[in-house]
């Protein structure tokens, strides 16, 4: 018998997005607290990124979440969208803050809306187990 | 290797520790054996002649050439092309047990240092007759390369014109960089890889990428391919494997995504070396170092390890009945075999067993999805009840599952705590903190404390339910932190449970309090 995974539920823009010193920080809520065994994801859409370019996530408080690092992509052509886990930890309250840079060799900064283009938070249903 | 029985993708009863080949992990016994054979087989590769298939060069430019990225081919493809590699070495090494081992980056963040030694290393003498520059690597393979070219059959160059190759010169644009440092695919030999045996470990971005979190994140995908991102274990749907990666609407699985991308690119020095040129495995020629294929075959065993969980589980391992055919029937046009000659016209679907190739894999990172650790069963039934005063409780619990939540950690947690309570009404505050254990008289509790497992939260209260019974139920997980339980050496733990306003609100008054095993 098959198993049936209800649909994720959230899908929240970002509440606030706003410049920050070095980085861009976006406020994003989900749409309960989390149950048990569920699990979430930063869903980042990104743009053309120049060769080398990375976009680095963490957390609002510095934890780092992961990296995108666009690979075979051709010069010129969008990046694509990560989907990337968080843990449960990071969520506060149902809202979760993180804060992107976009790295260039040694220099970071905030990542432009064209770089960045979109951000969701998504809540995965528990397993089966 | 793992105990017990699982079905293979095309229903054939196979048990772990039957097939003839095992992939070892790089860094056990039969892993470093493994890796010996291997160094004999890349130096016979190396010193082939550019005209053979085999060379180690033009094996790489099948990966140049055909090798899918962000599509949902991408796991197929490279089972596909690991394949006929592992036979290839066994055909030039003699060694007939050959098979690839891989790098469990997850545990190891590091290259394994073999991949440092004679062969195994891009940047050693046995590379540089052929990698010492551009002038000696192109007078080496281009003449072979443009011959090659023009032996390709319609359907070969229909599926390269995607790639914008439509001419021997527009795929060497690749191998040189047509003027862009960052794009050029050929790296000399002291440039063909960014980390050295004196800096052999990812840094902290990528291998923060290989972490658990991450892996179990991506293996917990529940379907073969959706669009909703997060659930699906392959990346996007193209009408063809050479469709390039990215564009409008596309998008990487998180094991393609993260550490496979990252760890390719840091490899070859993306992020430290800006803005080019990067080592091989930065680029599509990225099966010139090594390194490459042990890479893959983790990405291979991983994916393994995901089609035997959903098997488990009953939930899809291979593309809905309305995709298969397209799926399954995607042609394969650029492989060798472990003979020397093409394989000419194969399809997705005869690689996607690996009961055709006949192994399988030493357990590692992630093997325990297979197996969960199973919390004992909490005794006098479920839920277990706690008796609520004002805003505590006290919940007696078996310490054998307290012991195993603790032991499961963040991304696995068992026991879960059911608090109900009232709405705080208008003009009081929504929020409330949860601590478990924590002193009665510690007062600078936050978010850090050992004690937190989480914040509960009311939405805004409609005027419609004014008057009415507006209690709410919130289930969070206990702390992780053995310090928030009390009594564990004894047969049952002290769940003591407090709920705090955030601010200076009024304490709540709980309804009822349980503890539940999930």
């Amino acid at each position: 018998m098959r198993l049936i995974v209800i649909a994720a539920m959230a899908l929240l823009i970002p509440a606030q997005s706003a410049p920050a010193a070095g980085g861009r920080t976006v406020a994003l809520e989900l749409p309960h607290s989390l149950r048990a065994g569920e699990t979430v994801f930063v869903e980042i859409t990104t743009g053309v990124l120049k060769r080398g370019a990375e976009i680095l996530v963490q957390t609002e408080k510095g934890e780092l979440l992961g990296k995108i690092s666009p690979y075979a992509v051709p010069a010129g052509r969008e990046s694509g969208t990560y989907s990337i886990p968080v843990p449960r930890e990071a969520v506060s309250n149902h809202r979760l803050s993180i804060k992107l840079f976009l790295s260039e060799g040694s220099s970071k900064r905030a990542p432009t809306e064209k770089e960045v283009k979109e951000i969701h938070v998504r809540v995965k249903p528990a397993e089966p187990k | 290797m793992a105990a017990g029985a699982v079905t293979l993708p095309l229903g054939r009863a196979f048990a772990q520790g039957k097939a003839k080949y095992t992939r070892y992990n790089a860094t056990s016994p039969g892993g470093l054996a493994a890796l010996a054979t291997y160094a004999k087989g890349v130096e016979a590769m190396l010193k082939l002649p550019a005209t053979d298939p085999h060379n180690w060069f033009r094996n790489a430019f099948v990966h140049l050439m055909d090798c899918p990225h962000g599509n949902w081919w991408f796991y197929v493809w490279h089972r596909g092309y690991l394949g006929y590699f592992e036979q290839t070495i066994r055909a030039l090494t003699g060694d007939n047990n050959f098979a690839i081992p891989y790098w469990d980056w997850t545990a190891l963040p590091q290259i394994p240092d073999p991949m440092f030694d004679g062969p195994l290393n891009p940047q050693s003498k046995f590379f540089e007759p052929y990698t010492f520059n551009i002038a000696v690597f192109n007078s080496f393979i281009q003449p072979t390369m443009t011959s090659y070219w023009n032996s390709l059959s319609p359907a070969q160059l229909a599926q390269l014109a995607p790639r914008g190759y439509t001419s021997p010169d527009t795929m060497w644009n690749d191998v040189n960089g047509n003027g862009v440092s960052g794009n050029i695919s050929f790296a000399t030999t002291c440039g063909s890889r960014y980390l050295t045996r004196d800096n052999p470990k990812l840094d902290p971005a990528t291998a923060k990428n290989a972490e658990p979190l991450t892996l179990y994140g991506g293996l917990g995908a529940t379907e073969f391919y959706s669009t909703q991102k997060f659930l699906s274990f392959n990346s996007f749907k193209t009408t063809s494997h050479g469709t390039p990666p990215g564009g409008k609407g596309s998008f990487f699985s998180v094991l393609e995504g993260l550490p496979h991308n990252s760890i390719h690119n840091y490899i070859g020095g993306f992020g430290p070396l800006d803005p080019g040129p990067y080592g091989n495995m930065t680029n599509n020629l990225s099966p010139v170092d090594p390194v490459f294929f042990l890479h893959h075959s983790n990405m291979d065993r991983l994916w393994d390890l995901w089609t035997r969980k959903q098997k488990k589980l009953n939930l899809p391992y291979q593309p809905a009945d309305a995709d298969k055919k397209a799926y399954n029937d995607e042609p394969f046009l650029f492989y060798v075999d472990a003979s020397g000659k093409f394989v000419g016209t194969a399809h997705a679907g005869d690689y996607f067993d690996t009961a055709r190739w006949d192994y399988e894999y030493e357990p590692g990172s992630g093997s325990d999805i297979l197996n969960p650790p199973t919390a004992p069963s909490l005794k006098h039934g479920l839920p277990l009840r706690g008796m609520p005063h004002g805003n505590a409780a006290m919940v007696s619990v078996p310490s054998s599952a307290v012991k195993s939540h603790l032991a499961a950690g963040a991304t696995a947690a068992t026991l879960f705590l059911e608090i109900t309570l009232a709405h705080p009404g208008p003009g009081n505050g929504r929020e409330f903190d949860v601590f478990v254990g924590a002193p009665a008289n510690a007062t600078n509790l936050g978010p850090d404390s050992p004690f937190f497992a989480g914040t509960i939260a009311f939405f805004a209260h409609g005027s419609h339910t004014m008057g009415m019974n507006s209690e709410s139920t919130f289930v969070l997980p206990l702390p992780e932190s053995a310090e928030a339980f009390h009594n564990l050496s004894a047969a049952n733990a002290a769940v003591n449970v407090r709920v705090l306003p955030r601010g200076k609100g009024k304490a709540p008054v709980l309804t009822s309090v349980t503890v539940e095993r999930r």
